[in-house]
């Protein structure tokens, strides 16, 4: 096993529905999405945005594509057109993509 | 009808999209149909407020410039052109592509308005609507006055008006993979309760409308992914198959990228089950396609049948936007820069913090404190850096009930360059409306979707 950068090996892009922030993740080689499934949890995430989450992370599994879809319940403080915070719907999954995680070698 | 293929392209997948990127398309796409995305959460609010103002306007404010370009294209070859840019008022919209139509060319042109997605009585008589995600949260509850509700509605009006030979149709608050199912339905003669194909044709309409999204924007990243010619970033453009099947692609000799994690990744984009994506003409399975290389900037899009249906029955209910005014939103930044930037900053936050404290004319509803250059688009959760930046922006956001207080508040950056401490500089002030959007259900009866068409030349 070798600990890489998530950045390396995947991509993630965020976006919104109302309040929440969805930060889909998307895994490049088959061969490195169990462990990523595996590593990169809900509540790994939720830990990691966590003043910025007040509803929780939820995650859905989308297999077909090797993907991880993250919702950020909460993160836009009931959508863009009312919130305080900034638009960082595209920039905050700038720092899921710099967890670590261990992949076989 | 029944065709074998069609080719369908976006036109926009914003509604502060170029406005040239469709032109490419028609010019170099060879498409028969073009769908423009222009109606996020976001937009739909402006205009809302637009139409408060002013009962003719409420139609995407891109609209007049982006017929002037694309129409006369379109028309001579044919390409039929639909999309949601009609907004909060789609037969406004219609006149103004109408009006277009007549300045541009002699010959006739049919434009359709598809009216009946706003269900403002409704949602005003029946209050006690909970709001989606907030089990025990009503309408009622809200402060503020409802401005708007919306329902999100399918393919199926926009395919009527393609069946009454329409060259643009103009739509309001339809869903955005909606806009693309319209052509197939209309040319492929599929069923309304044909899950499997209904579900295969949201899926590669969603692959499709957030235009250049799924051809190499928001992609590159330095020394990992480069994507060429972004200044010409094509647009996608999908040979759709009657089973459903697509080839997608971009637009010809132009820059950005197509390929299977593109597409892999605008399929995870804004939705919540992958399983269950919900659509006003089918619940989708995202979880049944296979997207896979095919060629230079080509990925194909298909289904294996023995894995089960694209999607299921479509819901009963239709989603409902309601827009609530909620006061305004102010903003207040001050550029502090040179020696302890940061502190001076924070020098300046309690400044203003005290100077709220002490005004019994202003009462913020909720407010905050950003430092742009150290955290402010990465979260609040975010580690600070650990070497601070010779400059910095503090920002001050409130949100008030009147514009006086928004008009007090905003004063506020004019002073502190002289009451603050040494060394401030650029300043700036905005103020908007704060518009709450609730999602609800309501049930599908509710809307009566009603097709207009009007003829000129």
């Amino acid at each position: 096993m070798s600990s890489v950068k998530l950045r390396a090996i995947a991509v993630a892009r965020g976006g919104d529905k109302g309040g929440d922030l969805h930060m889909p993740l998307l895994v490049f080689d088959r061969d490195h999405y169990d462990a990523v499934r595996e590593q990169v949890t809900a509540d790994r995430v939720h830990q990691l945005f966590l003043a910025d989450v007040p509803g929780g992370v939820e995650r859905f599994e989308v297999p077909n594509v090797c993907g991880l879809n993250f919702i950020l319940h909460g993160a836009l403080e009931g959508g863009r057109t009312r919130m305080l915070k900034f638009d960082y719907r595209f920039s905050l999954s700038e720092r899921l993509l710099d967890l670590d995680v261990e992949i076989p070698d | 009808m029944t065709n074998e293929s069609i080719r369908i392209g976006s036109g926009s997948g914003a509604r502060s999209d170029r406005l040239d990127a469709a032109v490419d398309l028609v010019d170099r796409g060879d498409v028969h149909y073009m769908c423009f995305d222009a109606m996020s959460e976001a937009g739909a609010a402006a205009q809302y407020l637009k139409k408060m103002e002013d009962p003719n306007l409420g139609y995407d404010l891109n609209l007049r410039e982006r017929f002037q370009l694309v129409l006369g294209p379109a028309l001579e070859r044919n390409v039929k052109l639909l999309g949601n840019f009609g907004a909060a008022n789609p037969l406004g919209g219609a006149r103004v592509v109408a009006d277009v139509a007549r300045q541009l060319t002699g010959r006739r042109v049919r434009v359709a308005s598809v009216e009946g997605d706003d269900v403002i009585e409704y949602v005003l008589a029946n209050r006690d609507l909970t709001i989606m995600g907030q089990h025990d949260q009503t309408i009622d509850s809200l402060e503020g006055t409802i401005i708007a509700a919306n329902a999100y509605i399918g393919a199926e009006p926009m395919a009527e008006a393609l069946a009454m030979d329409a060259d643009v149709v103009v739509a309001g608050r339809v869903s955005d993979a909606s806009l693309y199912l319209a052509p197939m339905l209309h040319e492929f003669g599929w069923s309304l309760d044909d899950w499997d194909r209904l579900g295969r044709g949201i899926t590669v309409g969603h692959l499709l409308e957030c235009g250049s999204v799924s051809t190499g924007g928001m992609w590159a990243e330095p020394g990992y992914r480069e994507v060429p010619r972004m200044a010409q970033m094509g647009m996608p453009l999908a040979v759709v198959q009657s089973d459903g099947t697509a080839d997608v692609s971009k637009t010809p000799d132009s820059g950005g990228v197509v390929n299977r994690f593109t597409l892999s990744a605008h399929l995870m984009h804004e939705i919540n089950d992958p399983k269950r994506y919900l659509n006003p003409d089918v619940v989708a399975d995202f979880t049944k396609v296979h997207i896979e290389d095919a060629g230079e900037d080509h990925a194909s899009v298909f289904w294996n049948s023995a894995e089960g249906p694209a999607g299921t029955r479509r819901p009963d209910t239709l989603k409902v936007l309601v827009g609530i005014d909620e006061g305004y939103l102010v903003d207040v930044w001050l550029l502090c820069s040179g020696y302890k930037a940061v502190e001076k900053a924070r020098m300046c936050e309690e400044i203003i913090r005290e100077r709220l404290e002490h005004n019994d004319k202003v009462t913020p509803l909720d407010d905050r404190f950003d430092y742009i250059g150290l955290t402010s688009g990465l979260g609040d959760s975010a580690p600070m850096p650990e070497t601070l930046p010779g400059e910095v922006m503090l920002r001050y956001a409130a949100r008030v009930r009147t514009h006086a207080e928004a008009l007090t508040i905003a004063r506020l950056s004019e002073y502190l360059i002289i009451i603050g401490p040494l060394g401030m500089g650029e300043r700036r002030q905005n103020i908007r409306k704060s518009i709450g959007i609730y999602p609800t259900l309501v049930p599908r009866e509710v809307c009566r979707l009603n097709v207009e068409m009007v003829e000129v030349n």
